[in-house]
């Protein structure tokens, strides 16, 4: 998985535009007197503008881990490297050890004693 | 009085001398019209003779001292109550904790304090007309003594935690504010931090130690505030409110008021909460006749569930009665609040957004968009500010969907420790079910009353958590979230239980002085193994400041004041499985010769946790610093002379620096 850090600005100011359309949106709303009239078409407008920044930002969103994290939650797997999360872990060889070792007072092996000096 | 009207004033019939004498006018009148409707006639009954008046009993005492009381007795207890809490700080016994925590150490004048703030309270909710502000004040006094009890008397910060955030805000503040990186997941969520590493550099402090005492009191001083305000748009009324308050506080032995993220993102859900319940809080139908969706024919067969459903999405909700400015302003805050938590806490915006879109579904406020907000802000943050989490560690947000193992490290695994710890967590057990059970009560009544059963949805919707894989702690916050809710619910069964029989009043009012200091004794039943002094912070600092970077310093287990300082300038060793800690390690001595620390850490806290939670025998911390000392590879580098379980072990041979030259990066 490579993402373009450089890019994440472009996700921040597609969420900031969100904001703002949605602030707009609301303040026009709120501000018409109009109660059981239909609805003005600077409102539909706005809407359609909200609607439209939502796309933008979740498409932002999506190219910049979206699908990687949407991927890794529904399959299950690591949004790096793509493994398995519940795979087992490989197991592990235990290293042969002598039970008639030798133990310090901690019950840890003591060190191997040199061996005999290989011949000439 | 007409025609129709054969009604008799009672009063005027008691005491008119007419009242023997028929009316014969009205008969008239009515013999008319009853003849006219071809009735039979009227028939006039006999005038039974009012019983003789008995002269009224003379007022008693509080009758005729009425207004005095309840204009004097409330100020007064509270008075009394902080009067009495100097006096519980000389006559508590600090030393002398163990397992059943605080409760068993406290003199008779914390008990008495309690008694007081209780009075102040109540005789004031009694009081012909209750004083808001004398209310918020003797609300105060109640906090103080028992959610503040432990502030009052401890002479530092309680909760290990709290100090490890606090080790948090310094990491940042000594970084120029830019959190680290791989240190620990919370740094993920740095707002908490940042904020509070400002407000530090702001202040010229170089530490926090008195904010983390007295943050617990004042943070739930703002949550009562909040629980008010929500209780008032809820259940209405002016005494119900306070008592929702009251309530909240004395369940509230979760302990997550501490100095943490949590605690200040309850502040800003239950603002938000209050906002939607309160100035937004509206319905789809109304009632006044605004159409909406016609109604259906009479006798029609009715629509199907899906499609009653859509209709009922697609039915705006109705304006609230505030003028657009004001709206607005409240839609700015509340997005402004929900966007405050995203970057600050993990759990809290969803249980947020959870109980919004609720809401939302059901129509109860105006300004859905809020929710879309809050949705979209919290997936950029993961993605984007978030990022290092989900790609190293993405079960965190997906969980292992074991909700039995969840169950089990929240609640069994806590069930440990000596006979006074198992009763003090039993009693947690029992009062979160008493809370649940009240809540549920309170919803039947809820629903009796307003027809709606959204209220003890919203307690649910936390519920959720349970099966994301947080940890133990997760049920702790499923309690917390659903807690302001539940209480209110709880409230409105109070209520009903004394307008159904009025002496539950003072069955109540005794209720009230069990239910806090059951608080007092769940809430400090850790204190044992929770309490800090401040020679255990000074002596931490100690050892920063003579410590080169680089080496790893560890502490024998999790309480006490580590790793305040020097976050990002040590390591902690670990990772070794089964030596997490090394108090209910089984091998203390192994696993420090596995873990191999430069610097051994110990507080008196640590040794009462290992006695009294892990069942440890007293002294077992100094036993393992002799043994240490005795293999030659560990000396005693301090040692506090009023605590012997404070103590710093060094490796033999690690370098030590001379304090006075030591300097603290940034």
């Amino acid at each position: 998985m490579i993402l373009d850090p450089g890019f994440d600005r472009w996700v921040w100011l597609g969420f900031f535009g969100l904001l703002v359309v949605l602030g707009v949106r609301a303040w026009v709303v709120e501000s018409s007197r109009g109660r059981l009239t239909r609805t003005p078409g600077r409102v539909r407008a706005l809407t359609g503008a909200s609607v439209v920044m939502v796309a933008v930002v979740l498409s932002l969103m999506w190219v910049q881990g979206g699908q990687q994290v949407i991927n890794a939650v529904v399959n299950r797997v690591d949004p790096v490297t793509g493994l398995p999360l519940d795979q087992p872990a490989a197991p592990v060889v235990a290293p042969v050890v002598d039970p008639n070792a030798p133990v310090d007072e901690h019950g840890a092996p003591l060190p191997a004693p040199a061996g005999p000096a290989a011949n000439p | 009085m007409t025609t129709q009207d054969t009604r008799r004033d009672a009063d005027s019939s008691r005491d008119s001398p007419r009242a023997a004498v028929p009316d014969s006018e009205a008969t008239q009148v009515m013999a008319v019209g009853a003849q006219d409707l071809a009735d039979p006639p009227t028939t006039a009954l006999p005038i039974i003779p009012p019983p003789p008046v008995e002269d009224p009993a003379p007022p008693t005492w509080v009758e005729r001292n009425r207004p005095t009381i309840d204009r004097w007795l409330s100020p007064a207890l509270a008075v009394l109550a902080l009067a009495m809490l100097p006096l519980a700080v000389a006559t508590t016994d600090l030393a002398a904790l163990d397992g059943w925590g605080l409760a068993k150490v406290l003199g008779a004048p914390a008990w008495l304090a309690l008694l007081f703030a209780i009075g102040a309270c109540l005789s004031e909710l009694y009081a012909k007309r209750p004083r808001i502000p004398m209310l918020g004040a003797a609300t105060a006094v109640l906090i103080l003594c028992s959610t503040g009890l432990p502030s009052v008397i401890q002479p530092a910060a309680r909760f290990g935690t709290a100090w490890t955030i606090t080790g948090f805000v310094d990491a940042v503040a000594v970084a120029n504010g830019v959190p680290p990186q791989g240190l620990d997941a919370r740094f993920s969520w740095p707002a908490f931090f940042a904020q509070w590493a400002w407000f530090r550099e702001a202040a010229g402090a170089d530490q926090l130690d008195v904010v983390l005492r007295w943050f617990p009191a004042a943070v739930v001083a703002v949550w009562a505030i909040g629980i008010y305000a929500l209780a008032r748009s809820m259940l209405g009324g002016s005494r119900a409110p306070w008592a929702a308050a009251w309530l909240f506080v004395g369940l509230n032995w979760i302990e997550q008021d501490y100095f943490s993220p949590q605690a200040t993102g309850i502040c800003l859900l239950l603002t938000v909460l209050t906002f939607a319940l309160g100035p937004l809080a509206t319905r789809r139908t109304d009632a006044s006749g605004v159409p909406g969706w016609p109604a259906p024919h009479v006798g029609a067969k009715r629509l199907p569930l899906w499609h009653r459903w859509v209709v009922s999405a697609m039915t705006p909700p109705n304006r609230p009665t505030l003028p657009p400015r004001q709206l607005l302003l409240v839609y700015f805050c509340a997005a402004l609040c929900i966007l405050a938590v995203i970057p600050a806490h993990q759990l809290t915006p969803f249980a947020i957004l959870g109980q919004l879109a609720l809401l939302a579904l059901v129509g109860r406020y105006r300004g859905r968009g809020l929710v879309l907000i809050g949705i979209l802000g919290v997936l950029v943050f993961i993605l984007i500010a978030a990022r290092p989490i989900w790609t190293t560690q993405i079960g965190l947000f997906i969980g292992d969907g074991n909700t039995g193992a969840a169950l089990e490290a929240g609640v069994a695994d806590r069930l440990t420790g000596d006979f006074g710890q198992q009763i003090v967590k039993y009693g947690r057990f029992l009062v979160a079910a008493l809370s649940y059970g009240l809540g549920f009560l309170g919803a039947i009544i809820y629903w009796r009353r307003r027809r709606d059963l959204v209220p003890i949805g919203l307690a649910v919707v936390p519920m959720g958590f349970a099966a994301q894989g947080y940890g133990g702690e997760g049920f702790l916050r499923i309690l917390l979230f659903g807690l302001p809710i539940l209480t209110i619910l709880g409230t409105d069964l109070l209520r009903f239980l004394v307008r159904w029989r009025g002496w539950m009043k003072p069955v109540l009012a005794v209720g009230m002085v069990a239910l806090f200091a059951m608080l007092i004794f769940l809430r400090g039943g850790n204190d044992s193994y929770q309490v800090v002094y401040p020679r255990d912070a000074e002596m931490y600092r100690q050892v920063v400041a003579t410590t080169p970077p680089g080496q790893n310093v560890m502490p024998l287990s999790d309480p006490g004041p580590f790793a305040i300082e020097g976050l990002t300038m040590y390591g902690r060793g670990g990772g070794i499985e089964g030596c997490g800690r090394i108090a209910p390690a089984t091998d203390k001595i192994g696993c420090i010769a596995q873990i191999n620390p430069d610097v051994i850490v110990n507080f008196g806290s640590i040794e009462a946790q290992g006695v009294y939670l892990y069942l440890n025998k007293p002294g077992w911390s100094l036993d393992l610093a002799n043994t240490l000392i005795a293999q030659g590879t560990y000396y005693m580098w301090f040692q506090d002379p009023t605590d012997p379980y404070d103590f710093v072990l060094r490796k033999t041979g690690a370098p030590v620096i001379d304090s006075a030259t030591q300097g603290r990066p940034g």
